[in-house]
């Protein structure tokens, strides 16, 4: 929802412990070592001052949460809004070049290069901010791909490579993009 | 278990990546084939000027780096080589992961964003943006997993490739592409004709 509530900071910690655990639980499956933490991982550290910069935006500290949201975008490369709102469980596998505001639900996963936010003409207020997107639980975006403008996305929903959804998905759903064909180098 | 299949990733024999002779020498064809494409750098002249400028360049900076931090990981230095990779990922905005191998004379055009986590031979190029991982499920997976790359192969800005797939020699990808399966060797990935809807404002 937008704005973004305002949460405590015991909220802040286990949202913060279950994007750590989630980090964790990717960084091991099929992991080439086992991982006990993953404090000083560049994904953990881009959900970090994501959190820290909505909870002090939140609280009325709005040029500190600015600040920390500068920091994590010269510090990562991702620009993930302070007004955006995320719930646990979220991780970025690859933080350079992603960029999100809208609303999103638990278990959000983005790999490189992908995006939330708007889109240029479309302002109407679906609940997450003007012009922005309303996202369920457990979606994962690969990368490249972005869902723009205010579109209701599902529960369970999988957006492929290079895929950019304008429109309303509804749950349980995997959006793949185009295909490809291939020639020889000879004929070109 | 998990400790031998570590030593297992780490013995990289190709391309001389365990040692510093072989450091030095994968550096230098890097620089090698970024002169051969550099306008700029030809009006230098030739020698030793050329080639520091080259190598200031950050192109060549994030590729040292890597580098730096492949030969650290299969020399046993892991958590050096993970922080030698992390400041790569702060300065220039480039995810190459030290368990990444990588052949001689490798061409990144526009560094940030790139992410790489797989195996490639000789001639390597990447354009902006692209991006090579095993899945988005595992972000930190076993190279077996990840996908092989051959000789002379070329990803085009914006492209993805995922899964543990094996990509043969001279394969080029054109731009804004994904791809999720093998391609045969001397293979162009072209993207079908897009349709457009072009209207007055």
């Amino acid at each position: 929802m937008f704005p973004s509530p305002k949460i405590s900071f015991g909220e802040l910690r286990r949202r913060l412990r279950s994007d750590h655990s989630r980090l964790l639980q990717c960084l091991n499956s099929q992991g080439i070592c086992f991982r006990k933490s993953a404090y000083l991982h560049p994904s953990f550290h881009a959900v970090l001052f994501f959190r820290l910069a909505n909870y002090f935006q939140a609280k009325g500290y709005r040029w500190l949460g600015r600040i920390v949201w500068h920091f994590n975008l010269l510090w990562t490369g991702a620009d993930i809004s302070e007004h955006a709102d995320i719930g646990e469980g979220f991780v970025v596998l690859h933080p350079a070049g992603v960029a999100v505001m809208g609303s999103v639900g638990i278990n959000f996963t983005m790999a490189a290069c992908s995006g939330l936010g708007g889109e240029t003409g479309r302002l109407d207020d679906i609940g997450a901010g003007p012009g922005f997107c309303l996202v369920g639980d457990n979606v994962s975006l690969e990368p490249h791909s972005g869902i723009l403008g205010p579109v209701t996305v599902g529960n369970n929903v999988k957006v492929g490579a290079l895929v950019v959804v304008t429109f309303d998905v509804p749950e349980n759903t995997h959006i793949q993009s185009h295909e490809y064909r291939a020639i020889s180098n000879a004929k070109r | 278990m998990q400790n031998d299949e570590h030593e297992k990733y780490t013995s990289c024999t190709k391309y001389q990546h365990a040692s510093l002779r072989g450091l030095r020498f994968n550096i230098r064809q890097d620089i090698n084939r970024y002169l051969t494409k550099s306008e700029f750098n030809k009006a230098l002249g030739k020698g030793l000027k050329r080639k520091l400028s080259a190598f200031f360049m950050p192109e060549i900076q994030c590729l040292s780096l890597y580098r730096l931090s492949h030969y650290l990981y299969i020399n046993g230095w892991k958590y050096l080589a993970q922080i030698i990779a992390r400041l790569n990922q702060i300065i220039y905005k480039v995810n190459i992961t030290p368990q990444s191998c990588i052949g001689p004379a490798c061409r990144l055009s526009h560094p940030p964003g790139v992410v790489f986590h797989g195996s490639a031979g000789k001639r390597l190029t990447l354009f902006s943006l692209a991006v090579c991982y095993a899945s988005t499920s595992s972000a930190d997976a076993k190279i077996d997993v990840c996908p092989k790359l051959g000789n002379n192969v070329q990803l085009g800005a914006y492209t993805s490739i995922s899964g543990p797939i094996t990509i043969g020699d001279g394969v080029k990808i054109f731009p804004m592409l994904q791809t999720k399966q093998d391609i045969a060797k001397n293979k162009t990935l072209l993207r079908r004709k897009l349709k457009y809807k072009v209207s007055s404002i």
